[in-house]
Formats: C-alpha cells, structure tokens, sequence
C-alpha cells in the first residue's frame, strides 16, 4: 500500500464566535479528507455535540460508541463529535478527527470520527466518542459544514483540513 | 436582535468571511437544536432504565443470598 501524503488545504482559528464553521471550494485533487478540530462552544450544561455536514446537507445520524471511564454505550447520535460546553474549565477544548474517505465519489461517502472531551479536571466529562456515518448523497462532496447541536464555537477553536493522497 | 454568523474559509484562495446565517439556516439551527435535544433526553432514559433494571437485578440476587462480591463477578 502506498504512504499517504497529507497536505494542508486550510486552517482557521476563531478569533470571535461562530455558528458554523464552512469549508468551500474544496479540491478535488485528493483521495480522503481529515479535519482536525480543537472545538468549545458558549451553550450551556448537557451533552453538546458537533457534526460535520457533505456539501452542508442535513444529516441523518451516526452510530457510535461513547464511554467516559465508568460507563461505555454504544448509540444512534443525531451529532458525531462531542465538544466542550461553557461550563468545562475555562480554555478547555474538545479535540476531534472526522475522516471522509473517497470524497470524489458521487455515492456513500463515509466518514468516521473520535472525539475526546477534555475537561481538564479529575472527573471525566464526556470521555471518547467513536462514530461511523454515510450520506446518501450522488455527487462529490465539495464543500464541509462543521456545525454545533446548540450555541456556536468560540474564539480559540481551531480547524484544520488536510487532503490525503494514496499515491 | 444579531443573527448567529458562519466563517466561510474558500480554499481555492484562502480567504476568510464572516457573514449572517440566513432565514434557511436559523431554521435548520433550530431544529437541529430540537433533535439534538431529543437524542440526549433518549439517551438518558435508557441510560437510566438500565441502571434501574442493574440495581434490581442486584437486589434480587442479595435475597437470594449472593454476596457483593459474587454480584460484582457476575455483573461486571
């Protein structure tokens, strides 16, 4: 098998805040797409979470598993990624990686995703979140939306999209 | 009232806007908002009917005799 080669196609970092999160234009020249984001949002307590959206359509769900040290699950998520809240210890951040592989195609892009929720004190928030999704989609994917269930980033959080090449 | 905004990173020029969400999309926020919601308050409730059920379970295996220890080894 080929090394992947990674390349940096964007990165943003808020400087103030912001519902959603756009990457448009994005080229077709690549196999997969990975974003990695640094993510904290101004919503309230409860279990917020982050999605990224095909070409910003709406999106049906993701299974998944979830587990925080004492307890483990596995679910339907109306999200994929989980992302620090308000009340999480000030300048904390949810760290994620979504991957969508064969972006290009024009059916079933599916994307896998993992998320650990730092809170940066001795009891465990949220823990991990490992989701798997597809979209039913019939053309290539060519822009992403990375949006939250409730609120809007903040400043501080960071997106990164990289292209990975498998030649 | 200011409407929530989007940051728009083109890629082909790397350049980065923010504008308003339009009417479309403060619909979509707002029902995204409500399943979200939805799915969390599902979650805990089976979250919780399953706790409940572990406790019982539990219980009963005491009346039954069993001592912690050997309630432990069989639920976990």
């Amino acid at each position: 098998m080929p090394t992947p080669t990674y390349v940096a196609i964007a990165k943003t970092v808020l400087t103030g805040t912001a519902t959603y999160v756009d990457f448009d234009s994005i080229p077709q020249t690549y196999t997969d797409l990975l974003i990695v984001a640094s993510t904290r949002n101004d919503a309230g307590a409860g279990q917020q979470s982050i999605v990224v959206r095909n070409n910003k359509s709406a999106f049906s769900s993701a299974r998944g598993l979830e587990g925080n040290g004492s307890a483990a699950s596995s679910n339907s998520f109306a999200n994929q990624g989980s992302v620090a809240n308000s009340t999480f210890t000030s300048n904390t951040f949810a760290s994620s990686e979504f991957y969508l592989a064969n972006y290009t195609n024009t059916s079933n892009h599916q994307t896998s995703s993992t998320t650990t929720n730092e809170n940066n004190t001795t009891t465990i928030t949220t823990g991990i979140r490992a989701t798997a999704a597809i979209d039913s989609q019939t053309v290539a994917v060519t822009s992403l939306r990375i949006a939250n269930s409730v609120g809007s980033f903040v400043s501080g959080s960071r997106f990164d999209l990289y292209g990975i090449k498998n030649s | 009232m200011t409407k929530p905004t989007k940051l728009i990173v083109d890629c082909s020029t790397g350049e980065q806007t923010v504008v308003e969400l339009n009417d479309e999309e403060i619909e979509q926020l707002e029902a995204d908002r409500i399943a979200a919601e939805a799915q969390r308050a599902e979650q805990e409730a089976a979250e919780a009917a399953k706790a409940q059920a572990k406790a019982s379970a539990e219980a009963k295996l005491a009346s039954l005799g069993l001592t912690p220890e050997e309630i432990a080894a069989l639920t976990k």
